[in-house]
């Protein structure tokens, strides 16, 4: 096997296995558990910045391949454990089998759940963030946490396995395996550790998602069997082959058929919305959220805001638009957008009634979501591209923000806005990454944040379909960033400039003086500061290696949109079949 | 098979013999016992019972444990009839293959009921207390 | 048939019971041993040597008596053995053979320190003739031989209910258990009465094979003998609207004996359906549909009932006992979805897919697992002064018995249905089951849009089933202890419990295994082809 795959396969499981050592450890040896955490998050982080870089050498054999492409447009994931596999041949990619790989995990008549994992330009950036987030994590709970230290970091490390392996399953069960599996640590991270309201919150997470994501099963399964007939006896749950199939029995222009998958398509989308909105969350099923945040310990919000949330639209992105494509042009594109630009504007009013920090971090994180979804439904290279360089910006700087929130709030003990007042004066490190982190995440240019909001709002711009009503989106959209603009400076003012106002040390710690950030938390904070410009000035190589994916998803809409105007220019002439709802999942 | 009634002839001489014999005990116990009429002895005969009264009533569980031991043991034991007549006679019913499974089996049978016996005894049942 | 057949499957019958005789001897070793000496430690031990010798004995005869499967796929000619045997080793019967010794070893481990001394003979005597029971359950192939086998659980059951505890709440228990159960025999017996008044025969592959040779034409009592059948079943897999009795025996009786009503009677319950109703290949042409077209109909809407109400009412609990008969209500109804599918999925593929009758037998194994450890943790942390009776009783148990918190909450997860347990791959397996109807086959079968809106049921059932398992992992681990618990858990009960541990994540990690084992006890690939026939002949006309 060659290193890459070895790499990957050692990501996903060095965490796991790490979090049960950890378990197992006792809660009296504190200080090894969390060196044994920050070197496994630490080793985790280089093996994936290692993966990235070997991936990015496919960067132009990849793009030459998507350029001559004729056959269906599908994610060919590269570094597949137990697949025959890729190489590079004189610059040229050579495969064979794309769509699996021969480890199977569960023969089921005929075909097989494999651990199917693997690597494309969606789901990098997405890994990487995964790993560089998982290292503040273990640093900003180094003090904070102090009983059960065993636990926390045993199922903090089982949560980064959980997060990595949702993004790197090809498999759909595999996806969904991980998908649900993520769910536990965090239940127990905002329950044991949480503040004060933190097993309410604890249950309505767990319980809102995992209604939502049993849901999604049904709508897996659903594809699956929809892809399964008994003429070509294949059952297949490999993502790129299921988007094959979808695509090849979408062509048929067999009158029946197109019904059938009318239906198979409409129930589909609904069955994984059903999931994925819940954590995203667009705005109906969002209640869960800012009660979560606010309740989890640090870590917690930073893995939740910075990568959970994400798994929503990426599941958006790997699962319900590629399977579904019609319907997501037809029905999700008014639905979603409609219900991402309410998410922006509401998320956006709201951050700004909060009192408490943490809670203004969480609204907003509704509203930059938004934006996120917004960009995807666009359904454009554009859009797309900004969307996921949205979920990877949005994954750095709220975290930034949920950090220095921690960091304050361990030294206060209150993050009410109310309680402080020019605090930079005070604390002039807080004042400047304070500032920074939230010039990210109003998308100040230069910055990483401005690259996925200009990127979302140019593909909702550029977009060719119903383009009547959807320049009003994007102007809803830009006005939700004002909105940022406005809820975060305020926060800011309040908190860090004007008269000085210290809100009164807790009893317990006066022999401590307050101080500034300590080495520790400028090991967590830097390394995101750094990034935010790194990516805000130079982005180019994620979109460069995100490019062919998103094509692919973007040729995916693209055929759907002729299929769409074709039926469209058919009239609504095609007689409703009785068959018709006998015919859906 | 034909029905012939000539073969139930024992049956019904040995029905007649019954019938004399209890009808004659009665009439003889009349005729020749002594009479005292008291109140006691002109109630009805309930196997001991008061005949009036709630119907409701509570017996010793010693009648039940007896009871279940008749039946364990008496009823249970109708079983090796069967075998008993048709095993081992002249012209067999059983094929000859069968005769020492159902042996066996017999006798697995006699075996169960006599340690439901020592575990009946062990346990005190036969004790009157 | 002439004396000689008869006597050779006589034969052949006996030889396939040692593992039973066995396990009936060591229990007639018990009853008298535990009227001379009282001692739990002696005669758990004698009820676990028991077991394992059962189990050597099964090795035994699982090696040199081939299953009738086995010999169908040799080319012997097996039907002058299906149709007059009245004990078929299988390799269903093999599976539940397994099932009911490991079940058993379980149940004996961690009622060891529960029965009081002076009954310990007696109780594992008692349950090893019920795991003798169950072991005969999945080897009949007659409707007497499966009633004995069915009594032979239920008869001990009553005496070992009363063995545990006998308080007023035991006693009202045990006789409200013994009635019912009477009662569902009865209705049991009626049934198939009417079955072999169809057809002439008690012997099972005979009866179906009888029945179906002309589905289109059946007897209408043959509509009677199901409904019977299955309201006598339903007493015993706690189907809705049989399930009353369960909520007041299983919070009556002490934590072993429930643990013990939540196996035993439900595995057993669902082997004789699969027997009965001719879900599991005996080598005759069409199975699952024997005793009329309204099978999957009634299964269908007994396990949405049984689902919605064992889950809803699973949530107004506050005693953990009372909870878990509800759950176990509720997972009976999953359970169920596999029966209501598996006829149609025989026909519906060429290839079978897993799903159905497999998914069945795989739940009852993950189910069973989960279920017993759940009440293995009960059972270990009761004490008679401070009995573990409502969820505020687990409170904190994290922070005092962090080893047994981690377990209880790896059987609650399981239990939810969280990937990585047993509970996930059964409820995956249930419901791939109820939406595996090919694309190009959905037409065919008048069922299949019932059964995607019993899987959309059974979905938020699984959730609204979250609420209530979750209530008790937050009590054991987000809350602060009300009263601490100083139980001590005895070694016995932490083997069952690790047994049941290992099982639950053991079929959630990797499933394999059970899948092909259930599989393989309910079709071969010879059978599948032949089930096809009839019925495509009834659709088309």
């Amino acid at each position: 096997m060659d290193l890459p795959r070895l790499e990957l396969l050692i990501i996903l499981a060095l965490p796991l296995v790490a979090g049960i050592v950890v378990g197992l450890m006792g809660p009296q040896r504190g200080r090894a558990i969390r060196w044994i955490a920050a070197a496994t998050t630490a080793a985790t982080l280089l093996l994936t910045l290692h993966v990235a870089a070997q991936f990015m050498r496919f960067n132009t054999p990849r793009a030459a391949q998507a350029e001559k492409r004729v056959d269906t447009p599908t994610f060919r994931p590269l570094f597949v454990p137990g697949a025959p596999g890729v190489t590079l041949h004189e610059g040229n990619i050579r495969e064979e089998n794309p769509h699996g790989t021969s480890w199977n995990l569960l023969p089921l008549g005929p075909g097989n759940i494999q651990f199917f994992i693997g690597i494309d330009g969606i789901n990098l950036w997405l890994v990487v963030l995964t790993a560089v987030l998982g290292v503040p994590v273990v640093l900003v709970s180094w003090n904070h946490i102090s009983v059960r230290v065993n636990e926390f970091y045993a199922w903090l490390l089982i949560l980064q396995t959980a997060m990595l392996g949702i993004f790197l399953s090809f498999d759909i069960i595999l996806f969904y395996v991980f998908f649900e599996l993520s769910l536990v640590p965090l239940f127990f991270l905002i329950g044991i550790w949480g503040g004060p309201e933190r097993r309410y919150a604890a249950g309505k997470f767990f319980i809102y998602t995992l209604t939502g994501s049993l849901i999604t099963l049904l709508g897996v399964l659903g594809v699956v069997f929809a892809c399964y007939t008994k003429n070509n006896n294949e059952l297949t749950f490999s993502i790129p082959r299921l988007v094959e199939i979808v695509h090849a029995r979408l062509r048929i222009p067999n009158e029946e058929e197109r019904q059938f998958w009318a239906n198979v398509q409409l129930w589909v989308f609904l069955a994984l919305t059903a999931g994925f909105a819940v954590k995203v969350p667009l705005v109906p099923f969002h209640t869960w959220l800012p009660l979560a945040h606010v309740e989890a310990p640090t870590a917690g919000s930073i893995d939740l805001a910075g990568v959970l949330l994400k798994v929503g639209a990426y599941g958006f992105l790997r699962l319900c638009v590629p399977l579904a494509p019609d319907v997501s042009l037809n029905l999700g594109l008014p639905l979603v957008s409609t219900l991402a630009v309410v998410g922006i504007i509401y998320g956006a009013l709201c951050a700004y009634a909060q009192d408490d920090i943490k809670r203004l971090v969480a609204y907003s994180s509704v509203s930059h979501l938004g934006l996120c979804m917004l960009g995807m439904f666009a359904l454009n290279s554009a859009g797309i591209s900004g969307s996921i360089m949205q979920m990877i910006n949005h994954g750095l700087s709220t975290s930034g923000l949920f950090l220095i929130v921690g960091m304050l709030y361990e030294r206060y003990h209150t993050r009410k806005i109310s309680d402080y007042g020019g605090m930079a004066a005070r604390l002039p490190l807080f004042g400047v990454f304070m500032t920074f982190i939230c010039m990210s995440s109003i998308g100040l240019p230069g910055l990483n944040g401005f690259i996925g909001e200009l990127l979302s709002l140019m593909g909702v711009f550029e977009q060719q379909w119903q383009r009547d009503q959807f320049p009003i989106y994007a102007v809803i959209g830009a006005f939700g960033m004002f909105l940022g603009a406005w809820y975060l400076m305020t926060m800011l003012r309040r908190v860090f400039f004007g008269p000085l106002k210290e809100p009164p040390v807790p009893e317990h710690e006066q022999h401590d003086p307050i101080t500034d950030l300590t080495g520790r938390e400028l090991t967590a904070l830097v390394p995101l500061a750094i990034l935010c410009v790194v990516v805000g000035l130079y982005p180019q190589p994620m979109l460069d290696t995100m490019r062919p994916d998103v094509k692919v998803i973007e040729d995916i809409a693209g055929n759907a949109r002729k299929r769409v105007v074709l039926a469209a220019q058919r009239g609504p002439a095609v007689v409703e079949n009785d068959r018709g709802e006998g015919a859906a999942p | 098979m034909d029905f012939d009634l000539a073969t139930y002839y024992p049956i019904f001489i040995y029905l007649l013999f019954i019938l004399a014999f209890a009808g004659g005990a009665m009439v003889a116990a009349h005729i020749i016992g002594p009479h005292r009429r008291t109140a006691v002895k002109l109630m009805p005969y309930e196997s001991g019972m008061d005949p009036i009264g709630d119907a409701r009533h509570r017996f010793d569980v010693k009648f039940y444990l007896t009871a279940i031991l008749f039946l364990v043991f008496d009823v249970e034991l109708l079983f090796l009839y069967p075998w008993a007549v048709v095993a081992y006679r002249q012209e067999p019913l059983l094929p000859a293959e069968l005769r020492r499974i159902v042996f066996w089996e017999i006798l697995a049978f006699v075996i169960s009921l006599f340690v439901a016996y020592i575990y009946a005894w062990r346990k005190g049942v036969f004790r009157w207390r | 048939m002439n004396g000689s057949d008869v006597a050779v499957s006589l034969g052949g019958v006996f030889s396939l019971i040692v593992p039973e005789i066995l396990l009936l001897v060591v229990a007639c070793v018990l009853f008298v041993g535990s009227t001379i000496r009282a001692n739990r430690n002696l005669w758990g031990g004698v009820a676990v040597f028991g077991l394992f010798l059962a189990a050597y004995a099964l090795w035994l005869t699982a090696a040199k008596v081939p299953t009738i499967e086995a010999r169908a796929e040799n080319g012997e000619n097996i039907s002058t053995m299906l149709f007059t045997s009245s004990i078929l080793q299988t390799r269903l019967s093999l599976l539940v053979s397994a099932i009911a010794l490991v079940g058993g070893l379980v149940l004996v481990l961690f009622s060891w320190n529960e029965v009081p001394d002076q009954h310990a003979g007696e109780y594992h005597a008692c349950l090893l003739l019920s795991v003798a029971g169950l072991m005969v359950t999945g080897a009949a192939n007659d409707l007497i031989t499966l009633f004995l086998a069915l009594e032979l659980i239920s008869i001990p059951t009553y005496v070992l209910l009363y063995l545990l505890r006998h308080d007023r709440a035991a006693q009202e228990a045990s006789a409200k258990y013994f009635l019912l159960s009477i009662f569902s025999s009865g209705l049991l017996l009626f049934g198939f009465s009417y079955m072999y008044g169809m057809t002439g025969t008690t012997n099972i592959a005979a009866l179906l094979d009888a029945l179906a040779r002309d589905p289109n034409r059946l007897p209408a009592l043959a509509l009677v003998a199901l409904v019977m059948v299955v309201a006598g079943m339903g007493f015993k897999i706690t189907a809705v609207p049989f399930h009353f009795y369960a909520p007041d025996v299983y919070q009556g009786s002490a934590p072993a004996g429930a643990a013990f009503l939540a196996f035993m009677p439900k595995a057993a319950g669902f082997v004789a359906l699969l027997l009965v109703l001719g879900y599991t290949w005996i080598g005759g042409p069409v199975r699952g549909l024997a005793l009329g077209p309204q099978v999957p109909i009634l299964f269908l809407i007994l396990a949405a009932l049984t689902m919605c109400v064992g889950n809803v009412l699973a949530i107004l609990q506050d005693n953990v006992k009372r909870m878990l008969a509800y759950s176990s209500v509720a997972h009976a109804g999953y359970m169920l979805i596999g029966l209501a599918v598996a006829p149609d999925l025989s026909y519906s593929t060429g290839k079978p897919i897993t799903g159905g009758a497999e998914a069945v037998l795989f739940y009852l194994v993950a189910y069973s697992a989960m279920t017993l450890g759940a009440f293995a943790v009960i059972t270990l942390l009761s004490t008679p002064e401070r009995p573990v009776e409502t969820v505020d009783d687990l409170a904190g148990l994290s922070s005092s018995h962090p080893g047994v918190a981690i377990l209880m909450a790896l059987f609650l997860f399981s239990l939810i249905g969280i990937p990585l347990t047993a509970g996930f791959a059964g409820k995956f397996l249930i419901f791939f089951g109820a939406l595996a109807i090919p694309a190009d086959q959905v037409q065919l079968s008048e069922h299949a849009l019932w059964f995607w809106r019993l899987a959309l049921i059974g979905a938020v059932n699984a959730a609204i089933g979250a609420w209530y398992y979750l209530r008790i992992v937050s009590a054991m681990y987000l809350r602060t202890p009300i009263k601490p618990i100083e139980q001590h858990p005895s070694w016995p009960g932490v083997t069952a419990m690790l047994i049941c541990a290992a099982v639950t994540l053991g079929l959630g990690v990797y499933p394999w295994p059970m899948v092909k084992a259930a599989r393989a006890a309910i079709l071969s690939e010879r059978s599948t082809d032949a089930r096809t026939e009839p019925l495509a002949k009834t659709r088309n006309d």
